[in-house]
């Protein structure tokens, strides 16, 4: 234990010296004057305010001709079917979820599909390669998601280690995904894992969480097409990121 | 164990004041509180960026979010706590954006430049040790070891608990030591 104290005690000396390399110096006057400029909060709820309204109407707008479309469709249609006429059933409608990632305009019915791709779980260079994987392990991983509300079991995961020569033993599991919300404050989308089936021993911790039943988070990149996996640790994000590509939609 | 230099600013009435006028709008109020805390803020993102542009950057984005929410911090005693938590965030999502060009430039040669033959931990083997690290690993550090919070202060910033970011740091710790304590003893 002593052994470990005097340890930290140096690493904290050259730790501090490390972040003492950063680069402090600021003009705080200016550095609040540009900020307050450019993000002017009265303007800005302002404007959001008067972007909410007109949406609002917009809305209102449409809702309104499409009852008048609808109203008058039942008229003409329906007139002219058959009493008997089967009508098969349609697909439940996607639960109503809360408005996500506002800025890309992404909602969590954005991720139906089946998601593939590679998730990198960084290792670390250790003598002990026998209980820690020595070097980046990759997992083909692949993420299907369907209609998610919140609460609601909705989706599947599995993994798989593609090069696992470095780790030393192949290993894959597969599970079922848990709708969280938003994670972060609209910076994606948070699924528990369950993970229920396994093959192949992991190789000290970091494999082990691999396994494990982490928070998933994917946040729709770009157009879309493609979701930032990050695989979660309770509240942190421990050994994998990556990104997946869309393969196939529901 | 803070660093010594850092800033220590008891949140006095007057930094009180400070926050209640920041949040309703007055940018002196602001720059008071940035003059108080940035370098704080800077020195955490560095230990979790690892590179200087990175960690302005995830500064400056800090500060951003912090003009913007400062009306949620209700307990003044918590600013300095809240605002190292979102430069610390935006820290990762930084690095994690940056990655691979992060990874190049902790190797870069001035590092080399800058060895000092007397540190009890060589400052380049300290560096690629970091690098190692995962961006939430580095988190730890920098909020244990930089900002001076212990587990139990650091647990509610990370949404775990005091327990929990014990036993990480226990773990970071044990892979350091192996790393760059090897062969010492």
């Amino acid at each position: 234990m002593a052994g470990h104290d005097l340890f930290e005690t140096r690493f904290a000396d050259a730790y501090g010296r490390y972040l003492r390399e950063a680069p402090v110096e600021v003009d705080a006057a200016e550095l609040a004057r540009s900020i307050a400029r450019a993000h002017p909060r009265s303007r800005v709820a302002g404007r959001m305010d008067g972007h909410r309204r007109a949406s609002r109407l917009a809305w209102l707008v449409v809702a309104v001709a499409l009852l008048a479309t609808l109203a008058a469709g039942a008229v003409m249609v329906g007139s002219r079917l058959a009493p008997a006429v089967d009508v098969a059933p349609t697909a439940a409608p996607l639960p109503s979820t809360p408005a996500l990632l506002p800025a890309a305009g992404f909602t969590v019915a954005d991720l139906a599909g089946t998601w593939t791709g590679e998730v990198l779980m960084p290792g670390f260079v250790s003598p002990e390669a026998s209980i820690t994987p020595a070097k980046d392990t990759t997992f083909t991983t692949s993420v299907t998601i369907g209609a998610c509300a919140p609460g609601a079991t909705c989706g599947s995961v599995s993994y798989a280690t593609r090069d696992w020569t470095g780790s030393g033993k192949p290993l894959s599991c597969s599970g079922s995904l848990k709708y969280r919300g938003p994670y972060e404050g609209g910076s994606g989308f948070a699924f528990e894992e369950a993970i229920s089936s396994r093959s192949g021993a992991p190789v000290g911790p970091e494999q082990a969480q691999a396994c494990s039943n982490n928070i998933l988070v994917l946040t729709p990149l770009a157009s879309g097409a493609t979701v930032g996996v990050e695989e979660r640790e309770g509240g942190m994000a421990w050994q994998d990121y990556g990104v997946l590509a869309k393969s196939a939609t529901p | 164990m803070p660093l010594s230099g850092m800033t220590s600013i008891a949140t006095t009435g007057t930094m009180a004041a400070a926050l209640d006028a920041a949040a309703a709008g007055d940018e002196v109020a602001f720059a008071r509180i940035v003059a108080a805390y940035h370098t704080d803020m800077v020195r955490v993102a560095y230990g979790i960026c690892g590179e200087s542009a990175l960690a302005l950057d995830a500064t400056q984005a800090a500060w951003i979010i912090a003009w913007r929410k400062l009306g949620s911090v209700r307990e003044p005693d918590h600013l300095r706590g809240w605002l190292v938590a979102v430069v610390a965030n935006e820290a990762r999502h930084v690095v994690r954006r940056q990655r691979p060009t992060a990874l190049v430039e902790l190797r870069r040669q001035s590092d080399r430049d800058d060895l000092d033959p007397s540190d009890g931990i060589d400052r380049l083997d300290l560096a690629d040790a970091l690098r190692r690290l995962t961006p939430d690993e580095r988190s730890l550090l920098a909020l244990r070891y930089g900002a001076g919070f212990d587990s139990g202060e650091i647990g509610p910033l990370l949404g775990i608990s005091g327990s929990g970011v014990r036993a990480r740091l226990a773990r970071i710790m044990s892979r350091l030591r192996k790393e760059l304590d090897d062969g010492r003893a």
